[in-house]
């Protein structure tokens, strides 16, 4: 496909409309379909798209300043607001030397469309969000294209980071990851608003990962709460590939997130992490899939949430253990720490197991906070909101823990501590 | 102004169930009463009620700390004002380090315009857990979580030593612990020992009063005290039971 292509403009823009036309065949999602069960209502409607304008120069580089405080020393980082690119500090030659390549997308696509080309929109999403994934392919798609060489190991963050700012302005974030053999990364992609005007991100990332290639994964979404999200990402894991992802969900009106795993080679191990805290008027819903088809893979799925008064959390996860896959070891776990009598928490685990040696379990807790544990730290001089605070931050901190990626523990401590003091407070 | 934690009367229900009954007891600062009895009597409906858990009813008479009405204060105003319970069952709390407890609790204490130096902080910390004879990895550590019986007692003694109340309820904080961490631990209640302290130490073991040599000696049945006496009645418990004692 890539040898002998003289205009890559064109074949890009081909690739583009074959995906509008399978958006305008596409059937729309609708809540008679299992995989919008407990969905919201607005969450089926697909809007007009409506791509922002360039932002003023003052936006652009107010959106530097807010990117730059998010994480000390990124190996290298791209910012974006409503999807046109605004600042972008380049991994050190050191690493550009190897032949690692992290660029904004259109970038890419310019400077090294042969590679792009044959991964580009290859993912298949199959938890539901399909006609969005199109529609977002459709569009303005913009983001980062990662690609790693074979035999290298990064050994910093690689950061994305996508503002909104116009009112009413859909943003199709867009990150291609591609890890060839023996290869490690860490990517950290954000989503931030600058104004509190309502938006509509749709996000696709897409993550192929070779033999013995190991990621980390995490996304923040701390957008407004005016904003709509959909996001899908799908991820193959080859060989011995590592995945370890790892998901919060602070911000946005509504934010459906799909995740898909294909452990495809044997001894591939996916950790899927999540926590989420949606409080008054918020809904993070979320849609999992851990297919493994290879022998010996592994999956370790822990999501939580502590939802606060009147926010909702859906969880609908799979297990499917195709025939081949002997020596599975497969697990599921979502929490819900239930902050008020009227939070809302949906949990749908399901487990599908097609070999017989395998090792899977799966469950779903929700629970109000405890009252004695309230009575304990009270009793120690504790006010009721703020022990509150500390029950829920400690409920969270297990899965930060867990993820083992400590350079985002006080980035992610900060950014909840400032949802919980905006939540809990005058309640 | 009474330097005392005066009950008076004190009725507790849980339900509709009535388990303290017109238990009256004045501890003055300087003292430590030690209170026994036979399990389910109410020692701990007693410290609870008095820490103000909700699912405690006072349904009748008075509790005073230094002379002012403590059951009208909400369980962290009890607290700041100067009451602390070790719990006879800890609490574990996960996700919430020992270290970023104690410091939230201590902080809670800051009057406006005062600044917290951490420090002043965690010298002092080490140092106690030192005296206790804590590894310093605890802190880190979550609260309570995965602790064993004896680490936990240990644990509360901690928060007691770093709080410093005016009066202390100590719910069995012997029952768990080696006979060494038994020392440790009533070195570290003694330590507080003073003027400007005083505690109610509940117990089923004379043992530990070897140690935290009380000045009165209390036993509770049926939600009232039957009997005091001095250090003696403890040793005499000992040799003829509860039931020795009520007969007496
Ligand atoms: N939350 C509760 N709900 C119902 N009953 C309770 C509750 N807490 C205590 N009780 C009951 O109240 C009575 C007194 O209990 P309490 O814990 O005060 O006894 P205790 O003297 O501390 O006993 P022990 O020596 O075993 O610790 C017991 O019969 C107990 O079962
Ligand atoms: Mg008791």
């Amino acid at each position: 496909m890539s040898e002998g292509v003289d205009n890559w403009g064109q074949w890009f823009e081909g690739l583009r409309l074959r995906e509008l036309k399978a958006f305008e065949k596409a059937k729309l999602p609708d809540k008679d379909d299992p995989r919008w069960r407990w969905a919201d209502a607005a969450a089926l409607e697909i809007p007009q798209m409506t791509p922002a304008p360039i932002p003023a120069i003052e936006t652009l580089v107010l959106a530097k300043q807010h990117a730059a405080e998010l994480f000390e020393n990124p190996l290298a980082q791209i910012v974006f607001v409503d999807g046109h690119l605004a600042a972008f500090s380049a991994l050190p030659e050191k690493w550009v030397k190897k032949g690692v390549h992290f660029l904004p997308l259109s970038q890419a696509k310019q400077e090294i469309p042969a590679l792009v080309a044959p991964m580009l929109f290859q993912s298949i999403h199959s938890l539901g969000g399909d006609p969005f994934v199109r529609w977002h392919r459709a569009g303005n798609a913009e983001g980062v294209f990662l690609h790693v060489p074979k035999g290298v190991a990064l050994d910093g963050l690689l950061s994305v980071v996508h503002f909104t700012h116009a009112q009413n302005a859909t943003l199709c974030p867009h990150a291609l990851c591609l890890l060839e053999e023996n290869t490690q990364a860490s990517l950290v992609q954000s989503l931030h608003s600058l104004s509190p005007s309502p938006a509509f991100v749709c996000e696709e990332t897409e993550i192929f990962l070779g033999k013995n290639a190991a990621l980390n994964h995490s996304g923040i979404q701390n957008l407004d709460t005016l904003v709509r999200c959909q996001r899908a990402q799908a991820a193959v894991l080859g060989e011995g590939a590592r995945l370890r992802d790892f998901s919060t969900q602070l911000g946005a009106k509504l934010d459906r997130r799909e995740c898909n795993v294909q452990l495809a080679g044997a001894r591939a191990d996916a950790r899927l992490f999540s926590v989420g805290v949606p409080c008054k008027g918020q809904c993070f819903d979320q849609r999992t899939y851990q297919g493994h088809l290879a022998p010996d893979t592994s999956s370790d799925l822990f999501y939580k949430n502590g939802v606060l008064a009147q926010g909702r959390s859906v969880f609908s996860g799979m297990i499917d253990v195709k025939p081949k896959a002997q020596g599975t070891a497969a697990y599921q776990s979502n929490r819900n720490l239930l902050m008020s009598d009227s939070a809302q928490a949906v949990s749908m685990p399901g487990l599908e197991i097609g070999a017989n040696d395998v090792k899977c379990s799966h469950g779903a807790t929700d629970a109000p906070i405890d009252p004695e544990q309230l009575f304990y730290l009270r009793q120690r001089g504790i006010g009721e909101q703020q022990a509150r605070a500390l029950l829920l931050e400690g409920f969270l901190t297990e899965v930060i823990e867990r993820t083992e990626m400590g350079e985002l523990k006080a980035p992610l401590q900060k950014l909840l501590a400032q949802k919980l003091e905006g939540c809990l407070d005058g309640r | 102004m009474k330097a005392s934690l005066e009950i008076k009367d004190l009725s507790v229900s849980i339900g509709e169930r009535p388990i303290l009954k017109d238990f009256s007891l004045t501890i003055n600062k300087g003292e430590i009463h030690a209170l026994m009895g036979p399990n389910g009597t109410g020692k701990s409906t007693l410290a609870k009620a008095l820490a103000g858990h909700p699912d405690y009813t006072v349904t009748g008479g008075q509790a005073l700390m230094d002379g002012q009405d403590l059951l009208a204060l909400s369980p962290e105003q009890r607290a700041r004002w100067g009451l602390f319970m070790a719990f006879q069952y800890p609490l574990e709390i996960e996700g919430v380090s020992i270290a970023n407890f104690i410091r939230a609790a201590l902080q809670a204490r800051l009057k406006e315009g005062e600044d917290f130096s951490a420090g002043d902080y965690y010298k002092e910390l080490y140092a106690k857990m030192d005296a206790l004879k804590m590894d310093r990895a605890f802190t880190a550590r979550a609260l309570n979580v995965g602790f064993s019986g004896g680490e936990k007692k240990r644990c509360e003694v901690l928060q007691m030593m770093m709080l410093k109340p005016a009066y202390a309820l100590l719910d069995e904080t012997d029952s768990g612990l080696d006979i060494d961490a038994l020392r440790i631990v009533a070195e570290g209640v003694n330590a507080l020992r003073g003027p400007d302290f005083g505690a109610l130490v509940i117990t089923h073991y004379q043992r530990l009063l070897d140690y935290i040599v009380p000045d009165f000696v209390h036993v509770m049945a049926d939600g009232r005290i039957v009997k005091s006496g001095g250090k003696e009645l403890a040793l005499e418990l000992e040799k003829h039971g509860y039931e020795g004692i009520a007969q007496a």
